[in-house]
Order: C-alpha cells, then structure tokens, then sequence
C-alpha cells in the first residue's frame, strides 16, 4: 500500500514537472535531524488504570541521509520531492508518576523502534535570482508519512503483557520549510533548511487479541543540510 | 529527462521501497479462533498485571477492603500474575460461543510460588454487569475486580494457580445472554475455561500440578458443585470441591420462592433464569409476558445482564426493586402466602417480595404452585423425602429439576459452606439440605464418613477442636460491626454478597490446603 502511494507521488511529481520546456533539475543530497517534539494521548483500552491510564509514549529524534529532487518552474519557483534514507525511531515509554512500581518501573524505557518513510513535495519560491549567491527560500508543501515498520521490545511486551503488534496509521498533511541557499558555482549550491509539517497518527497496539491505542501528533522539526546540483 | 536524472529517480524509489516493512511482535503468539471447545484463542494470554507479594501486599494495605482482605487471607507469599484468557465454549442451547476469563499464576522464588502448583477452579457469582471481567483488578472500581483481588489474594498469593472463567454471556462473549444456572452448560464453561488455561500454562512459565480444587460462590457454588459433578461424571481428575452459599437444590429453592418466601435478589435472579433456561429449552413461555406483568415483559430477555447499572435499570422502571410476586393471592387458597407472615423473623423479608408493581404475573405463579401442590417437592413445603419432586410437569418446575443437584454423590471430598441466615440463598432448602442427603444414613445418597465438610459460618464455634473456630469468630466480628454502623437490615442487605463469602473462602483454602496435605 505504502509503496503504491509513494509510486503515485513520485508519478504525481514527475508529471507537474514535464509540463514546463524551461524547466531546470536538481538534485540534492545530504544530511537531515529530525526532532519528531510528538505529544500523545495517554493509552486507551481494555484493562489499563485510569482513565487516564497514566501511559504515553515519546518519539525520539534520529539523524538521517537526505535526499531530494527539485525541478524549476521558473527562476524563483520550484518544486521539490523531498525523501531520504527512511529514519528509525526510538519510542520511549512516559509512564505517570503515580502508578503503581510495577508499571512506573517502566518510564524512559525504550518500548519501540518505528520506521517512517515521510516523502513531501514542496512548493518553494527562492528570492533573488539564478546569479544570486545567497538565496533565502520558503516552501509549502503537502506531507504523507507511513510508518511502514515497528518493532516492539522486551520492554514493551512486559508493559502491554505479551507480544505486542504495533500499528500507526499514515498521515497527510501540509507542510512548510524557510532555507538559505549557499550558490557554489552555475551547477553546485549548499543549502540549510529548516521544514515541519503536521502529522497526526494512530497507534494501536495489539497484545493476544486486546487492542489499545495512542494518538500522536507530531509537531516536527527537521533540520537539514545538503549539496544540489543542476542540471 | 536525461538518463542520469531518470537513474536517480529509481534509485530514490528504491530507497523508499529499501526494506521490507511490517510488525515485528518481539515474541511468538498462537492464535486459535476455530471457537472450538476449550481452545485458547491467544497463546500466551495477555498479562494485565505482574503484582510481586511485597506490592500486593502494599496494594491491599492501601484500601480498607484490602486492609481486611488482607487480615483475612494473610499476606502474599507469592507474587501473582493475571492473565486474562480468551476461549472457545458452548452457549445454552449448545450453540457455539466464545467467554473469556483470569488465570492467574502465583510467581516469585519463595517456596510453594514457582513450579507445579495446584489449580483451584473457580466459579463466580451473580452479577447484572455485562462487563464483569475478574481479570481485570487493575482499578478496584471495575465490575470484576473485588472479586479477582479476593481470588488473587486468598489462592494465587498463597501458591495456587487459578481459573476463573467470566462465563459465556459476559465481557467479550458474543453470547447474547447468560446461561445462568444451566448446569450443563454452566460445567462445560468451566471446564473449557480449564482447558483453555491449562494450554496457556506452559507458555507463562507456569505448571500444573494436577491437583484440581474446584470453588465457587453464590451461582457459583452451584457451578463448583456442577462442574465436580461434571468431572466425576467424565472420569476427570478431581482433587476436591468447595461450593458456598449455592442454590444446589434449585427444585427446593425455587418452590420455596415461589411459596411466598421470596428471596433478596429474587427480581434479578428471576429475569436471569427466564432468559436461560427460555433458551435452553424453549418451553418456558410462547411469549414473556405470559411470565412477566406487561410493564416488564417487552425486552426482559435481553435485560440481563446488562451495561446499565441494576439501579439505573430499577430507576427506569425495567425491573422492580423487590416487588417479585402480586400482594394479591393468586388465588383463595394461597392467601396465607401472600406474603407467608411465618417465620416472623424472615416475615418482613418475604413482604418485601410482594406489592402491586410485582414482575411475575399471578396466572404464572398459580401455574407453578398447582403443580407443585400435585407434584411436591420432597423437601419444600413440607420435609418428606429430601429428594427432588419425582414428575414436575410446569416448564419452569422441570428446568429447576434439571438443574438441580440432588442427584448424584460425589466421590472426593466436598465442603460446603455458607451462613445459615442468608436472606438471597437460603441456607436450609440448599446447604441444609444436601448436607442431610449426603449424611443422613438413610438416604440413599448417603456418603462414607469423612467425604463430607459442613460449615455454617454463623454458627457458635463448637471449641478448641473446631478446625473453622477462627473462621467463625471473624464472621461473628464482621456481623457484629456491620450491625453496630446499619443496623439489621445493614446485616441483611451485607450478609450474601459481602460479609459471608470471604470468610468462606478462607474457609475453602484451608480446606484445600488439608486435603493436599493429606496426599489428596
């Protein structure tokens, strides 16, 4: 499913982009630190304390390779695909003070590793102009995240009771990025950019049948820097 | 688009698409959902709480109830784990269901917490709640857990595994109502609940010890003595068996209901009989309100049990408080029983159970009394046999004779305890009267010497020999205060649902305890 819809991105991206004869490619690769700042919902579900149940989670930031690639539409505008290398996150547990030892005990502790794969197709307007050498960018864009892979860890187990199954459902959403772009010569540039966007998911996890769940939104910041070329 | 740029596209596709996705579960589960009979639908069953004996023990030191809890059962010598069981059973009509249920497993490296332990079985009782769930002791406010913490307490902490199922009809069961007091059906739910947790055993680090104690309170007093009976009737293993405070001899009981001396409790228990045994055997009635007066016969087979609190449905008017038969005799003769004003002590209990908003029609109640005046029982009205009423023809006089447990003599050893002065489970046409069919030596279900254990609660300790002197000097204790902050009736409105059944399984436990001892 997953790979289905980031085809049609990809697909989507590709034919925005052969409509325009003066059009420009670039490519850009680098490294990204993504801060995921998520705030979530303490576990709903059969047979927890509460409610409030007292049991949330954390999303913990990752640092990964980067990768994009922007086509111009005309001198200031351009649109960009943004991907890279999809990160893996630590979850951690956030576990309410007063709950009894046992389930305390578990607080910090490292419950989950997820997977998202989060490509985003910017629209971004460049001030200046092509013989600029610093050109400062914003960029609106539309995010689709999927978090395609979760583990769950001893620790998890113990606190769910069992063998846990994680699921976090994909999210839309917009997106936005202010960058300053360093121009190298007519063909290199380095950029810095900045980027969040609005995530909402789902998580349900499932342990012998018994289903609970957490809603997470992430209020990202995304931290990267890269290399372009131009063709 | 120059080649270069369409390599990079695909190689960025490929690293969307890098690696395989998915849920790793960081374990190995079974899932079993073919519903067959004792199957385990999740192997290993979720764990809703891992309690270590120290934070039992300050778990229970937190709470006034588990302060006298604690009193009664002693400290944790074990840690206890709950589970909570998902398997496959039958309902009634022997249709297919699912129920779910506790198995909970004493832990910890004490002596008598870890290896193979003895199961104790244990059936629950009453309740309106259609979520009751006795696994779930996470909160004390939810509808299962005073009675999962006093089983985790007074078996699991002191090195018991235990099984208890919800029954079919509650929590997660599809069933849409209860086979309440279907013997048959009642046993067959335990045992698959047994069997279901004996699969899961292995998989939590857990053992059987294959000694099987089967226990139960109130509707499950008559469930431990249905499933002994069950076992025994199937050549299965049994160790020994508690039932307290049961309706064992339904046919007895239900007559003496039905005679006027109207129990606490009756509107409940009587709605929960209907939809049972209308369902396992479809002659009950043609439509409930042949049974049931017009305000309360549209949906009163789907009433119970229910989401909606008992006090909630009395306050729309669904059930009446108390009002189970008409102030009206149903006919001449039955004047002097409607309402019975003997014995004068238990006169103003059975008033209660009479009024103009009654839930039972009077036809109904002729219907009944007709038949049990030509077919009477050997006990109720009048003490004659002790047997059960040889031909009952009224349909719900037959379903009680079906479930009624003067029928057979079981073969290891049975305590049966409750307090003589239970105003919902009478004492005399149940307890009373088994006890005087398995030892009186002219019946013919007479036991040999030793088989059988009585202990009436409320009764005076018979002295220093008194194995059960402690048991009724607490129960004396716990009386005495419930009367000094109530009152009498406070006693009463106590007496079966809170004051009797921990002292009873104190009783049990140690009951148990000698059995095994004695290489049972």
């Amino acid at each position: 499913m997953q790979r289905k819809i980031s085809t049609t991105l990809i697909g989507v991206a590709l034919l925005a982009l052969c409509g325009t004869a003066s059009a420009q490619w670039s490519v850009r690769g680098g490294l990204t630190h993504i801060a995921p700042r998520s705030t979530a919902t303490d576990a709903v579900g059969p047979m927890l304390p509460g409610p409030p149940s007292g049991i949330s989670i954390d999303v913990k930031n990752k640092a990964t390779a980067f990768l994009s690639l922007a086509y111009g539409l005309n001198p200031n505008m351009e649109l960009e695909l943004a991907l890279g290398y999809p990160p893996t996150h630590d979850v951690t547990a956030r576990i309410a003070g007063n709950l009894p030892p046992h389930i305390a005990a578990f607080n910090g502790q490292k419950l989950a590793e997820v997977r998202q794969i989060a490509p985003t197709l910017f629209l971004n307007y460049k001030f200046g102009d092509a013989s600029s050498q610093w050109r400062p960018f914003v960029g609106l864009g539309l995010n689709y995240t999927n978090f395609d892979k979760r583990k769950s860890t001893q620790a998890n187990n113990a606190l769910n009771g069992g063998p846990t199954d994680i699921r976090l459902t994909d999210s839309w959403g917009l997106a936005g990025q202010v960058g300053l772009s360093y121009r190298i010569d007519e063909r290199w540039s380095v950029t810095g950019a900045l980027a969040t966007a609005r995530v909402k998911s789902r998580l349900t996890t499932t342990t012998a049948g018994v289903q609970r769940n957490i809603d997470i939104r992430f209020h990202p910041v995304v931290f990267t820097v890269h290399l372009g070329y131009t063709f | 688009m120059n080649q270069w740029l369409g390599l990079t596209m695909v190689s960025a596709a490929a690293m969307l698409a890098a690696c395989g996705g998915g849920s790793d579960l960081g374990g190995g589960t079974e899932t079993d959902l073919s519903g067959a009979r004792g199957s385990l639908m999740h192997n290993p069953p979720l764990r809703v709480t891992a309690l270590s004996a120290a934070e039992f023990k300050d778990r229970l030191a937190a709470s006034p109830s588990g302060q006298s809890l604690l009193a009664l059962a002693g400290a944790p010598k074990c840690g206890v784990d709950v589970h909570y069981i998902e398997y496959g059973t039958v309902g009634g009509a022997g249709e297919k269901t699912n129920a779910s249920g506790a198995l909970m497993v004493p832990t910890g490296g004490v002596a008598g917490c870890g290896g193979a332990r003895p199961v104790v079985l244990y059936a629950h009782g009453t309740t309106t709640d259609r979520a009751y769930n006795i696994a779930d002791i996470t909160e004390p406010a939810r509808p299962g857990a005073s009675e999962g913490s006093l089983l985790a307490a007074m078996y699991a902490a002191q090195g018991f595994i235990v099984v208890a199922p919800n029954y079919a009809g509650y929590d997660v069961s599809k069933l849409g109502y209860h086979p309440y007091l279907n013997a048959d059906q009642q046993s067959k739910d335990m045992l698959d609940a047994l069997a279901a947790a004996r699969k899961a055993l292995p998989r939590i680090g857990s053992q059987d010890g294959g000694k099987l104690l089967v226990a139960g309170y109130s509707q499950g007093g008559h469930v431990a003595m249905a499933t002994h009976r069950a076992l025994q009737a199937a050549g299965q293993p049994v160790t020994a068996s508690a039932p307290m405070s049961g309706p064992y001899a339904l046919g007895a009981f239900g007559d003496a209901v039905y005679y006027g001396n109207v129990n606490l409790g009756a509107t409940v228990f009587t709605p929960l009989l209907a939809a049972s045994y209308q369902k396992a055997y479809g002659n009950l009635y043609a439509q409930p309100s042949d049974m049931f007066e017009a305000a309360y016969a549209t949906g009163i087979e789907q009433l119970l049990p229910s989401a909606t609190p008992l006090a909630t449905l009395v306050a729309q008017g669904k059930l009446p408080q108390t009002q189970l038969f008409s102030s009206t005799p149903p006919a001449p003769a039955f004047a002097a029983i409607t309402p019975p004003t003997q014995p004068p002590a238990l006169a103003p209990l059975f008033a209660l159970g009479f009024g103009s908003n009654n839930l039972v029609k009077n036809s109904a109640r002729l219907a009944y009394l007709q038949d049990a005046a030509a077919n009477p029982d050997g006990a109720v009205p009048n003490a004659t046999t002790g047997a059960q009423a040889a031909a009952p023809q009224h349909p719900l006089r037959k379903a009680f004779k079906a479930n009624d447990l003067r029928d057979w003599k079981p073969q290891r050893p049975v305590l049966l305890c409750g307090g003589n002065a239970d105003p919902t489970v009478f004492y005399g046409a149940n307890t009373a009267l088994m006890q005087n069919l398995w030892s009186n030596p002219a019946s013919p279900l007479a036991l040999p010497a030793g088989l059988l254990t009585v202990l009436d609660v409320d009764s005076a300790s018979a002295g220093a020999a008194d194995p059960f002197a402690a048991v009724k000097a607490g129960f004396a204790q716990a009386k005495a205060g419930a009367a000094a902050q109530g009152g009498a009736n406070a006693v009463v409105q106590a007496y079966h649902g809170s004051l009797v059944p921990p002292f009873c399984n104190v009783a049990a436990r140690a009951f148990f305890q000698q059995v095994l001892a004695s290489g049972g």
